[in-house]
């Protein structure tokens, strides 16, 4: 990868994790790799029609959360190229990583036939297989995933089953679809389940995730702790937003969750706090939030 | 009837027009003098309206309609710019003229051009621009819902009856293309009529100012504008309805609602 086009994508990778940039300023900045690469103005390989293969599945399957935004960009110019190159994942040899997570991304691209073994490639296999409705080609602990969505198995013993497996990896990306799943009482349950495992800072986040409300004066507690503070006040602001709003049950940005209007948040909400938004939204997305312009909103498809 | 932009042509300072549109990663690569002006070329003893219309009569094209925008202040020499242009090509003043040619080359339903040029007043900062838009029907590209023209050069603008047409066009628009940088005072002949915006102030509603990164083009930033608009459709940046407003200095003022269809 040249330097011009690394210094954007690590550019880019900053705004994507802050809390005050939003979708416009993300807008503007894939703009300019489109309209660049549209003109061929970059030198990189990558951006060139062809000849970009080997460079471009290198970069998928050293980092595709970060690297797909190039294939997605290139998608965008010349269309058919998402599934092209996935087709050309699906036929590399180990855990198909990239391929997965692309599965998992965009529900019309096909999946690898075999369930990997890398636990990052299984978190994205998990959220493929379940987005197509094939639960019973998931493996345990997944089929406990799975199933604690449907209210079959408890969600605080998944939880357990699933940390331990994975000795906590990616949790971001695999427990919050459980906190969906959850009433009030196995939300609370799963928190104290999960606790012993926890950091202090981990417990913060998963409360705040778990988007119940309960749990708001303990996390404002916090506000005097100077080395918990920063975290617990960003946990306070994903349940409440900028208008500190309180509801009974589950809230996220100061809405109650059951008459939420994702499809606004998923505009409004700042960059930092928008990749959690895919849990409770699940499949009316295509793309991640690190994706070309943060995704794509397509509900009703 | 849909409408394809088939060339861009032009220079805005040291730079191809279409380069700028397409910059690449880095940020704009005008570089302006100690005026804060970029221009073409040396300022030499030519009027403005001579050094206008050297960097506008290559543009023109003799077998097709051509429509020639300049800045409001040469309005006053209306007479010398229709000798010069003869018939090739019939004369706007101000960025609203923009909205009038585009609604008459969409009733002529064939291939025309838009030339603007623009040069910094002395000791006012800008880029000298010259930008030739051409477009011709087509299967698909970019419809024109509205596009209008409206004020009275001797008197007030009603910008507010102009919005409410537009509301009606499209109740919420995708985008709105608003003129010049933001730090022009362009803008501010709206500041009266924010009520009849209605929900076109939304939040979700995307306010561009296409020209803001590279800074003053004048009446040349109103076809820069539209070309940022049809590249941002090609791309993906947007693609539904999107407004472009029309104001500068003139009384008139321009307002258009487009579609698109790939």
């Amino acid at each position: 990868m040249d330097d011009e086009l690394a210094l954007y994508l690590s550019q880019r990778a900053e705004l994507i994790i802050s809390d005050d940039a939003d979708l416009g300023q993300l807008r503007k900045q894939d703009r300019r790799l489109l309209s660049a690469m549209d003109r061929g103005a970059l030198e990189s390989p990558l951006s060139q029609r062809e000849g970009a293969d080997e460079a471009l599945l290198e970069a998928l399957e050293t980092d595709p959360e970060q690297n797909a935004l190039l294939l997605e960009a290139r998608d965008r110019i010349w269309p058919g190229e998402l599934a092209r190159v996935q087709q050309l994942l699906i036929a590399q040899e180990g855990d198909r990583g990239a391929a997965w997570w692309l599965a998992a991304h965009y529900s019309h691209l096909p999946c690898p036939e075999d369930f990997p073994s890398a636990w990052f490639a299984q978190v994205w296999a998990a959220r493929a297989l379940y987005r197509r409705g094939k639960i019973k080609e998931l493996p345990e602990p997944w089929s406990l995933w799975a199933g604690a969505q449907s209210g079959a198995v408890s969600v605080k013993e998944t939880a357990i089953a699933l940390w331990e497996a994975g000795d906590g990896a990616l949790w971001e990306d695999w427990l919050p679809r459980l906190l969906v799943a959850s009433d009030s009482d196995g939300a609370s349950a799963l928190v104290n389940g999960l606790a012993p495992y926890l950091t202090d800072e981990e417990l913060i986040q998963l409360m705040g995730m778990s988007c119940q409300s309960r749990f708001l004066p303990w996390l404002a507690s916090f506000r005097h702790d100077e080395e918990l503070k920063e975290v617990a006040l960003r946990e306070v602001r994903w349940l409440s937003g900028d208008q500190q709003k309180r509801h009974q049950g589950r809230q996220c940005w100061g809405e109650d969750v059951s008459e939420a209007p994702w499809q606004q948040l998923f505009q409004s909400v700042p960059l930092g706090f928008r990749g959690r938004l895919w849990h409770w939204c699940a499949d009316a997305v295509e793309g991640a939030a690190n994706s070309l312009q943060g995704g794509r909103w397509c509900a009703g498809n | 009837m849909r409408w394809e932009l088939t060339s861009i042509e032009g220079q805005l300072g040291a730079w191809p027009a279409a380069d700028l549109l397409a910059p690449g990663l880095t940020e704009s690569p005008l570089m302006p003098d100690e005026q804060g002006q970029c221009l073409i070329g040396p300022k030499t003893q030519a009027s403005n309206r001579e050094r206008l219309w050297s960097q506008i009569g290559p543009l023109l094209s003799a077998c097709k309609p051509n429509w020639v925008l300049l800045p409001e202040a040469q309005r006053a020499n209306r007479d010398w710019w229709e000798t010069r242009l003869g018939d090739i090509a019939e004369p706007g003043f101000g960025r609203g003229a923009a909205a009038l040619a585009l609604s008459q080359l969409n009733r002529l339903a064939t291939p025309g051009r838009l030339i603007a040029a623009h040069t910094p007043a002395e000791g006012s900062e800008g880029i000298e621009g010259v930008m030739a838009l051409e477009w011709a029907p087509s299967e698909r590209g970019m419809s024109f819902g509205l596009a209008r023209m409206d004020g009275r050069l001797d008197g007030k603008t009603d910008v507010g009856a102009l919005l409410n047409l537009g509301r009606e066009t499209v109740t919420q628009p995708e985008a709105l293309l608003c003129p010049g940088t933001g730090g022009d005072g362009y803008l501010e002949r709206l500041l009266p009529f924010l009520a009849e915006l209605g929900s076109w102030a939304r939040p979700e509603v995307r306010w561009e100012f296409p020209e803001a990164r590279l800074g003053r083009l004048g009446v040349v930033g109103s076809l820069y504008s539209w070309a940022w608009l049809e590249a941002g459709y090609r791309l993906g940046d947007w693609t539904g309805p999107c407004a472009v407003m029309e104001m500068d200095e003139s009384s008139l003022v321009g307002l258009s609602v487009v579609s698109w269809r790939r």
